[in-house]
């Protein structure tokens, strides 16, 4: 089981203010926040963590089969970081996942899974949103899309 | 508060992010945020905080998990009104 999550930046940053007050103590830990103010780029900051917990709750609410809103439940850490590509490690129900994000100018995505090894045998395709091609046909693992973008995980 | 107050001064707030408008006509106590309105998962953090402003409560993390839909979300408000 594999999960992706997309973020359109140029959208986010139209759509979102997560410097709103509360924003940040509704979604993050402590330790979470702690990354943000400390980063060169807080907002892109903002949205890795989320997309990483975004990744990771494709898998669980899936795997059992519940739908829930607890972003704080989450919990993320950072094991390597540039400015391309960031691996983290996920917590979530005392459950362990491994992530890793891809990031661009105007989006950036990340992959879950349970073990590192599976991250690596994960194929991405991004394609433009809306799509008119069949894409559940294609039969992808994990779907993401928001704004201009549809990421589809093999 | 009855339950029609609290969907009157609930749907402007759901609406500011809801991306499926047209789904705003037929509001009800069953639609939900992100399949019907089409509220993306960002902006449910908004929508949490906006309640809190408009009906002066605090919402918990735990309330918070189950507001996906505006039956759940009213019975949230609902609750923490009675228990203030």
């Amino acid at each position: 089981m594999i999960g992706i999550d997309l973020v359109d930046l140029n959208v986010a940053a139209v759509e979102s203010n997560p410097f709103r007050k509360g924003y940040l103590d509704k979604v993050f830990s402590a330790e979470e926040q702690t990354l943000i103010t400390n980063a060169s780029k807080p907002h892109t900051m903002v949205w890795l963590l989320w997309s990483m917990k975004e990744a990771v709750y494709k898998i669980f609410s899936n795997e059992m089969n519940i739908r829930v809103f607890g972003p704080i439940d989450i919990q993320c850490s950072i094991t390597d970081l540039s400015t391309e590509s960031v691996k983290g490690n996920v917590c979530a129900y005392n459950e362990y996942y491994c992530t890793q994000t891809t990031i661009s100018s105007s989006y950036m995505y990340s992959l879950a899974a349970k073990e590192k090894t599976e991250l690596q045998y994960i194929k991405v395709k991004l394609y433009p949103y809306p799509s008119t091609f069949d894409y559940h046909a294609t039969a992808p693992q994990s779907i993401s899309h928001h704004g201009d973008y549809l990421a589809l995980a093999y | 508060m009855n339950k029609e107050e609290i969907i009157e001064r609930l749907t402007p707030i759901v609406s500011t992010y809801a991306q499926n408008k047209e789904a705003l006509i037929n509001i009800s106590e069953s639609t939900d945020f992100i399949n019907d309105l089409k509220i993306n998962s960002a902006n449910l953090v908004d929508v949490v905080l906006d309640i809190e402003e408009e009906f002066d409560i605090e919402i918990d993390n735990t309330s918070m998990e189950k507001m996906l839909n505006v039956k759940a979300a009213m019975e949230v408000i609902e609750e923490k009104l009675a228990s203030q």
